[in-house]
């Protein structure tokens, strides 16, 4: 290790004093606003945002993210007040969830967005519907994906797992089958 | 790609705005010529060669043949000689918008093949773009753009700006030169010039459809010359010949017509609704089939989501269920406007008829759990 | 700063941003006598077997480009420059690991369009997973804890059938961004530096990596940057290889 890495340690380490990500136990379970969900496996865990973000790999190769929404808010939590972005509102049907879903990651650069599959599924004791997904990354790198939600107290509710269709997405979808079982209230 | 992705806004800028005539004159490029090797536009060509390969496995490119070769095959009743020296791609994104680079790399967007309405004003935009190539606009701009900076480097924040005009004011002589050679192009391939015009007006009328005066050029950043006077100049060159040649209405409906629904999806993402509906209009006119159009103009009620946008949606699901040719999710979307509008029987009806419609549809287990709620 | 950017997953673009932001970092604090170069090569010692004179490694195509810095900082690509850097890097590539016993192979299109596409997805993926390292690996603030310091990435097993097609056993990639500061830009750097700003007089950035085909492991990988070095010319491009080489498995 160069004393420029140090250096850059240093410089980086000055802007934050917690560790940013940590490993999840595996059978313990983590609360994420009304509901908790058990790990299964060592997620790194990332500290640095309000929203729950997991991965393995690297959150450009694989995520686990948690989103909650509010009516009238973007999928990353946000009002939009001129109304160009894709918002979530609280009466949408699941069908409609998901368009807004497939708009968000239109808008965001994501081209060939296909979702498939839309079901009934429940979503710990929540009747909630779930989806699969392809898209392609800008530069063409092919992804996949699969999505968890339902609505609550007209907030929804959403697990999304990702990542590239080569490798990272295959490996931990059994165990984020498993993550989306474990839901408990 | 790191420096590919900092070299994107450069290339975005710099490159593919293409559209520039400045104070040493250059001489158009002939048809296969290649530039040295140790000069600046090698250098711009080496760059647009690696964006190109990029492009090529992007995830943007629509890689329909039929569709390819038919816009090819306008570019070369263009010009023989020049066509067989661009790589076109056609490009999935919802604006209007096409651009050429110095290497012959010519992009079309699918929100200009939405809005053009027939193979004439295609040829108009093709020829446009060709006109940038051959007359080696790039090359010019960046050379000017690059004695501008320079002394840039120097100067405060005000001599920036003022310098920054100065460069975009070539870019507009670039694009009415590019207008001019573009008509002759598109009039002496056997083209209705009165087209030509046509294809800014609708822009046009898009621009101002809610009111708002949107996209007005912002007074520092603007490199393309007003539209109207772009109409102006094209109305007195076309007047004396218009109604003669070209028009190639049914051609160019019936090479777009397969992607229409997947553009016209991606023309909603924009959420400029007033200006969709322009566009929708458009279509209409140009003779895409009406339930289809219709479908659309729901959809894009049940997005906006207004006060009283639902009623106006069940309306537009309603006559394009009538007319001809509306895709069978509109009894999907009928359902869930009729479901939000508390109307229960006739929502779960339609989402029956959906069913019954796609019994393979890959939502089938939703909305049999929406029949079963309704029931 | 948070790492689930936008809500839309679309963390990509911001990866790179945010390493080159922190190579970046480096010379906002540095002066331009900065000479040496960053490289930190981690072998996976589990995975790296490689017998030089017998290993079958194929070259992937360089992802290579030179650029001119002007006076204001615009990149101007130099087509010359990159082609012969291009030839210089393959040569010192070459050169420097036949040093070491080991010929590489030349990277073979396929005809079929399948695997053409295939290979197009690994060598995409090459780069993400690069951009990965970069950031969660040689980002100590950003290591992933239950890499436990490893250098533990992979191209999957999809990589087994690109070496099938090619024979070979291991794919070595390279990566190189490379600008270079005209003369006037050279002053201009020297004006800002008076006047207390950070303007650059130009920067190489780039990586090589050695992917085991027969499991699609990253065996071998090796970053470097730096402001200084040539590759236009054989000589010190040779330096700036064997920099890239540092810590090469034999």
């Amino acid at each position: 290790m160069t004393r420029k890495i140090i250096a850059l340690t240093i410089l980086l380490l000055a802007t934050a004093c917690v560790p940013p990500i940590v490993a999840t136990p595996p059978q313990e379970p983590i609360k994420i606003g009304f509901y908790s969900v058990t790990p299964q496996i060592e997620w790194n865990r990332s500290m640095m945002s309000t929203r729950e973000s997991w991965t393995i790999d690297g959150y450009a190769l694989q995520a686990l993210r948690f989103y909650t929404v509010g009516d009238g808010q973007t999928l990353s939590g946000q009002t939009d007040p001129d109304g160009k972005s894709p918002a979530f509102h609280k009466s949408m049907l699941p069908n409609e969830i998901q368009e807004f879903f497939v708009e968000t990651l239109a808008a965001g650069g994501w081209a060939k967005v296909k979702p498939s599959g839309l079901k009934p599924a429940k979503f710990g004791s929540l009747p909630g519907f779930r989806f699969s997904f392809t898209m392609v990354e800008k530069d063409g790198l092919e992804y996949e994906g699969m999505a968890l939600g339902a609505v609550k107290d007209d907030e929804l509710n959403l697990i999304l797992y990702s990542g590239t269709k080569l490798h990272y997405f295959p490996k931990y979808k059994p165990a984020v089958e498993k993550v989306f079982a474990s839901i408990s209230m | 790609m790191i420096g590919a992705r900092n070299f994107a806004p450069l290339v975005a800028v710099l490159l593919l705005a293409a559209c520039v005539a400045p104070p040493p004159p250059v001489a158009d490029l002939k048809p296969g010529e290649r530039p040295d090797i140790n000069s600046d536009e090698a250098g711009l060509w080496m760059q647009m060669d690696q964006v190109e390969e990029m492009l090529k496995t992007s995830g943007h490119v629509v890689e329909d043949r039929k569709l390819n070769d038919y816009i090819r095959s306008v570019t070369c009743k263009l010009s023989a000689e020049y066509c067989q020296h661009l790589r076109l791609f056609v490009v999935q994104t919802p604006h209007f918008n096409a651009s050429m680079a110095p290497n012959g790399t010519m992009q079309v967007w699918t929100g200009t093949l939405l809005r053009a309405q027939n193979e004439a004003q295609l040829a108009y935009i093709l020829g446009h773009e060709m006109a940038h190539y051959i007359r080696r606009h790039s090359v010019q701009k960046w050379r000017s753009i690059r004695r501008t900076t320079d002394s840039m480097a120097f100067m405060g924040d005000l001599a920036q700006i003022v310098a920054m005009t100065s460069v975009l004011a070539f870019s507009r002589d670039h694009e009415r030169e590019s207008d001019d050679i573009g008509f002759d192009l598109m009039v002496k391939a056997g083209y209705d010039p009165a087209e030509a015009p046509k294809t800014w007006r609708a822009l046009l009328a898009e621009r101002d459809a809610d009111g708002e005066e949107k996209d007005k050029p912002s007074v520092f950043f603007s490199s393309h010359p007003a539209v109207e006077e772009r109409v102006e100049t094209l109305d007195a060159k076309a007047a004396p010949l218009a109604g003669q040649g070209i028009v190639g209405d049914k051609p160019y409906v019936n090479a777009v017509k397969r992607h229409r629904r997947a553009w016209l999806k991606d023309e909603m993402r924009k959420r400029d609704f007033a200006g969709t509906q322009v566009v929708l209009a458009n279509l209409a006119a140009a003779g895409h089939p009406a339930g289809d159009i219709k479908f659309f103009e729901g959809e894009l009620y049940r997005l906006r989501g207004d006060e009283g946008d639902l009623k106006e949606a069940i309306v537009a699901y309603r006559s394009a269920i009538k007319a001809k040719g509306a895709p069978v999710e509109v009894h999907r979307s009928l359902g869930l406007a009729y479901w939000k509008t508390r109307q229960n029987k006739l929502a779960r009806k339609s989402f029956s008829r959906y069913l019954a419609a796609a019994p393979k549809a890959e939502d089938r287990a939703m909305i049999q759990s929406y029949i079963d709620q309704l029931k | 700063m948070s790492l689930a950017v936008n809500g839309n997953g679309n963390i990509k673009g911001w990866y790179y941003f945010l390493v080159v932001a922190a190579f970046g970092l480096f010379l906002g604090g540095c002066t331009t006598s900065m000479t040496e170069s960053y490289t930190g090569g981690t072998a996976n010692q589990e995975t790296v077997k490689l017998d030089t004179k017998k290993a079958r490694v194929v070259l992937i195509p360089l992802d290579i480009k030179l650029t001119e810095l002007t006076v204001a900082g615009l990149e101007e690509p130099k087509a010359a420059w990159t082609e012969q850097a291009r030839k210089h890097v393959t040569d010192g590539l070459t050169a420097a690991l036949a040093e070491q016993g080991l010929t590489l192979r030349p990277y073979k299109k396929p005809a079929k369009s399948t695997s053409l596409r295939r290979d197009e997805q690994l060598e995409k993926l090459h780069a993400t997973v690069g951009g990965t390292i970069l950031f969660h690996h040689y980002g100590q603030m950003y290591r992933l804890p239950t890499k436990k310091g490893e250098m533990d990435w992979t191209l999957g097993a999809t990589a087994r059938q690109m070496g099938g097609e090619q024979n070979a056993e291991f794919a070595l990639y390279v990566f190189l961004r490379d600008s270079y500061a005209t003369g006037g830009r050279k002053a201009a750097v020297v004006v800002s530096r008076i006047l207390g700003g950070t303007t650059q007089a130009g920067e190489r950035v780039g990586f090589a990596s050695l992917v085991d085909l027969r499991t699609g492991k990253i065996a071998w990988f090796n970053a470097l940057y730096s402001d200084s070095g040539d590759v236009r010319e054989a000589e010190p491009a040779r330096k700036v290889v064997d920099n890239l080489l540092s810590g090469f498995p034999s």
